[in-house]
């Protein structure tokens, strides 16, 4: 990646400066014999950075998410406990070899500084610094006050708003408000959850399980599933927010009801009591200890019928952290193994795959539902 | 045919949705060069990106013998091999690998397809793929006709969940060996199991053709004969025959690209739009297409069709054997190595719009493109600019993908001066992330149920149909091959072709 010199320039000068970059720009492939630099947009990409991370701390991540998807990117740096007000903003461009030749694929960077009550003036500025009829991803890293003003003025002008539910303090509660948001904005803005993309590869491979016919006979019978999961180490008992999603994902998706709450057994293990169609189904959740784990969050997956005949699919971390394997024991035989790589649970990854997306996700939204409609 | 659905509550909303039912792979020719370079590494790839189903299975076969160890070894390999380092995850290839097995057939001994058949009950009940297969002719082509009979001997062209084969190219080598092929293999199959494979559909480019002309309001008011003087597609290649000598000097570039490839951009290019993209609603209209297409009358060959056959030269500065030098190819061949004809399509849409196709071996450098030349605007009021080049669309297919604008621009300053100039947008300088190879679109289609980017038999019928009158005239021995130096654009009578149409070639 490379960066041109950073100018700090005055807010209503930035559009002007952007196009001053870009000649500048011109003129350094033309300096060194490049073939001319390329910009192409398909979106904008709006983040909020958590206050106290810098903008050198970010970037790496932010020149991934746009390797793949060309965006102008306007990153806002806030600090809402300074007393004094302030606005300040710089353009960058970020640049990266397209791996052929010296050809490279160019982004622009919008970066703004606001501190103290200036930080209401962001939504507005924002507006007129996207580039008008593409989409507008906010992608809000730290979790955003729901309630808040400035967050609703955000939302009003995205398209599509990226968070991560993992660090919800109180996972119920706080999913629960998303919900209510999703409910309340059924046209608009769609919701992306980090949180609930890591989850994706377990529902891939669960659902390939299923695939297979002669196990999907299994479905109306299942009646146990057991959650285990690294427990972040609160001091209250909760289930975390991954496992909330997951249980909400496969009883949504196979119309369980829960009629009651959680009923915790101790700190650690707590039976969930779901009421399908005729049948009782139990959500065992297991909060294990960090210590020891090659991954945070999800460890394990099963899913049981008990009785005659049994079937058993189980779907866990590999001791090399890396993969997920899953298998089937059916009448005491294992069989049907798979084995999916895990990607790098990293922010910038997960964040790219949100991006590739416009429209609502249905089944992240039902889920959410799925949780307060009880 | 619409692809298959089935009813898995749990793939609901992931975004994978396009996931085949459980299903086993039957490759004939597995001990061949195209199972290791492409399909093999092109199912693993699939893998990887979880896009198979569980159960899923693949079962080699060819006269080798060799036990389903040996070729999960094999296999393991290739995909080493052919695959970069970086791609490759050798826990989910270890998976994937226990999915793989393998029994030998051979055409003379149809016990070996009873084994076939009972390998294939076997994993239906231990994999759970419910009957469903996807069978791959690999094998040299004179072996289809035999294979597709064996297969319907054995009761293998049906079975309780779907059938379908894919068969490689080439389908036929004439219109009569073609519709031969033909008849043996609607005997057995019906149209709608039958996947004829050009690989050239599955490339990404090749798709996008339809998304330009589609999915934008601006370019199809102008894709007809008021705004289009003609089209130029050309597929260059600066490789030789390399060691397929003996194939190609039977072949030629006609049947080796023009019939199925070039023909296939032909249609997609030229085609009306199809009221959905369901697989019969385009290939209706590809085949609608490619019937108007004026058939080539044999006494004014030399008007609608030029051929070469390269000498010794040199390209990128290394010097370069004559064709019939290579080795398998006869020191008197007759066969072109280069082949450009003009192609006239009788209908509204474009009467009087040539389309000029050219492919070839040796050329300077490897290109695929498809150029949209505009007419040139009616009235010329900049008198006094240099004389300006026609709008024209590009649309690059391989390498460096894109497309290309050419339009007139003012250059700054007090005088009008008007120059040319390209307006560019490159897929690799605009998006970071690769695009899959064609092959994997191609299979995961097929094992859909999605015939779409497949060629269907009337297709195939009509472009032998087109070509035959050239084949036969080139039957006649060319006294005057070779005709063009390896490392240059071709022979010159195909530049005093273009020039008798008032044109030119594109330089590339
Ligand atoms: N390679 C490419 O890039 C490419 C590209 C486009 C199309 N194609 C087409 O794809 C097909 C396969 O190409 P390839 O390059 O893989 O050819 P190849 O390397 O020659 O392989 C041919 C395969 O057919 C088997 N075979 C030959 N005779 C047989 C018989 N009598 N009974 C059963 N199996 C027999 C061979 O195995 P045994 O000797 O063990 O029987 C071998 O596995 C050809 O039709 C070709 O035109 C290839």
């Amino acid at each position: 990646m490379k960066n041109l010199p950073q100018r700090a320039v005055d807010v209503s000068v930035i559009e002007h400066e952007l196009k001053e970059l870009w000649e500048q720009m011109t003129e350094v492939s033309a300096e060194e014999d490049q073939q001319a630099v390329m910009r192409a947009c398909v979106a904008n990409l709006v983040v909020v950075n958590p206050a106290g991370e810098s903008a050198g701390e970010i970037s790496p991540m932010i020149a991934e998410v746009t390797h793949q998807h060309p965006s102008r990117v306007i990153l806002l740096l806030c600090e809402p406990d300074s007393s004094q007000a302030s606005l300040d903003a710089m353009v960058t461009a970020q640049c990266h070899p397209s791996g052929r030749g010296r050809k490279q694929i160019c982004c622009e960077q919008i970066v703004i500084q606001a501190a103290g009550e200036d930080i209401s003036r962001l939504p507005s500025l924002v507006r007129t610094l996207v580039i008008p009829d593409l989409p507008v991803f906010l992608w809000w890293r730290d979790l955003p006050d729901f309630k808040s003003a400035l967050f609703t003025d955000f939302m009003q002008g995205a398209d599509r708003v990226i968070l991560d539910s993992a660090g919800l303090a109180d996972a119920r509660q706080g999913l629960r408000t998303l919900a209510g948001l999703v409910e309340e904005k059924p046209q608009k803005t769609a919701f992306s959850d980090l949180n609930w993309c890591r989850l994706t590869p377990w529902r891939v491979l669960v659902a390939g399980f299923f695939d297979v016919p002669k196990y999907r006979a299994y479905l109306p019978r299942l009646n146990r599933v057991q959650i285990k999961s690294v427990g972040g180490g609160s001091s209250e008992p909760s289930i975390s927010a991954h496992g909330l999603l997951l249980a909400a994902w496969l009883a949504s998706r196979l119309h369980w009801k829960a009629t009651t709450k959680p009923h915790w057994i101790d700190e650690r293990t707590c039976d969930w009591q779901l009421e399908a169609e005729d049948r009782t189904v139990t959500i065992h959740i297991e909060i294990t200890s960090p210590e020891g784990a090659v991954r945070p969050g999800l460890n394990s997956l099963q899913l049981l019928v008990e009785g005659e005949p049994s079937a058993q699919w189980v779907a866990s971390i590999a001791a090399d952290g890396k993969h997920l394997e899953g298998y089937v024991r059916l009448e005491g035989r294992s069989e049907g193994a798979r084995v999916i790589r895990l990607d790098d649970d990293e922010e910038a990854q997960l964040a790219g795959r949100e991006l590739e997306i416009l429209g609502h996700d249905q089944v992240y939204e039902q889920s959410l539902k799925w949780l307060v409609s009880r | 045919m619409q692809p298959s659905e089935f009813e898995n509550p749990l793939r609901e909303g992931l975004r994978l949705e396009r996931t085949p039912e459980p299903c086993t792979m039957v490759i004939f020719g597995a001990s061949g060069d195209l199972t290791k370079r492409k399909l093999v590494p092109a199912l693993y790839s699939l893998a990887q990106q979880s896009l198979l189903p569980g159960g899923f299975s693949i079962v080699g076969s060819a006269r080798t013998p060799m036990s389903s160890e040996d070729f999960r070894a094999r296999m393991t390999e290739a995909v080493h091999h052919f695959l970069d380092p970086g791609q490759v995850d050798s826990r989910v290839l270890e998976n994937c690998a226990a999915g793989m097995f393998y029994t030998p057939t051979d055409v003379k001994d149809p016990d070996s397809f009873k084994r076939l058949s009972e390998l294939l009950s076997d994993l239906d009940e231990q994999r759970g793929t419910s009957g469903n297969r996807l069978f791959y002719f690999s094998t040299p082509p004179t072996l289809y006709a035999p294979l597709t009979q064996l297969l319907g001997s054995v009761g293998l062209n049906r079975s309780s969940g779907w059938t379908r084969v894919i068969i490689e190219k080439p389908f036929g080598h004439d219109l009569e060996s073609m519709q031969a092929l033909n008849k043996q293999v609607l005997e057995v199959f019906r149209e709608e199991q039958v996947y004829r494979i050009d690989h050239y559909l599955g490339k990404e480019t090749v798709q996008n053709i339809l998304v330009l002309r589609f999915a934008n309001g601006i370019f199809e008011p102008l894709w007809n004969r008021r705004y289009v003087d003609h089209v130029q597609i050309t597929a260059a290649e600066s490789l030789g025959v390399e060691n397929r000598g003996g194939y190609y000097d039977q072949a030629g570039v006609l049947r080796d690209m023009i019939q199925n490839h070039l023909l296939q951009i032909f249609t997609l290019v030229a085609m009306e739009p199809p009221v959905s993209l369901e697989a019969d609603a385009v290939r209706d209209e590809k085949t609608k297409v490619m019937q108007a297409v004026r058939p080539i009358e044999s006494q004014h060959m030399d008007q609608f069709a030029v051929r070469g056959q390269y000498e010794a030269g040199a390209i990128n500065g290394q010097p370069v054997k004559g064709y019939r030098e290579e080795k398998n190819v006869s020191p008197d061949s007759n066969t072109e190595t280069y082949a450009a004809i003009k192609l006239l399509v009788d209908n509204w849409r474009w009467a009087d719009v040539p389309f000029y196709l050219r492919s070839a071996k040796c050329l300077p450098k490897r290109v695929t493109e498809v150029a949209v030349q505009f007419r040139r605007a009616p009235h010329l009021l900049f008198k006094d600019s240099e004389p300006l080049q026609p709008n024209s669309l590009t649309l690059r297919i391989q390498p460096d993908e894109g497309i290309t604008l050419r339009f007139g621009a003012k250059l700054p300053g007090q005088a009008i001066q008007v120059r040319t100039v390209n307006m560019d947008f490159r897929y690799g300088t605009s998006f970071g992330k690769k695009s899959p190879d064609a092959y994997e679109r191609l299979l995961l289609d097929a094992m859909l149920g999605d015939s779409t980017l497949f060629a269907r038999g009337d297709m195939v019928e009509t472009s032998w149909r087109l070509l035959m009158p050239v084949l036969e005239a080139w039957q006649k021995p060319a006294d005057h091959f070779p005709n063009y130096e390896a490392g240059s654009w071709g022979p010159r009578e195909s530049d005093e072709f273009m020039h008798r149409e008032g044109r030119r070639w594109r330089r590339l």
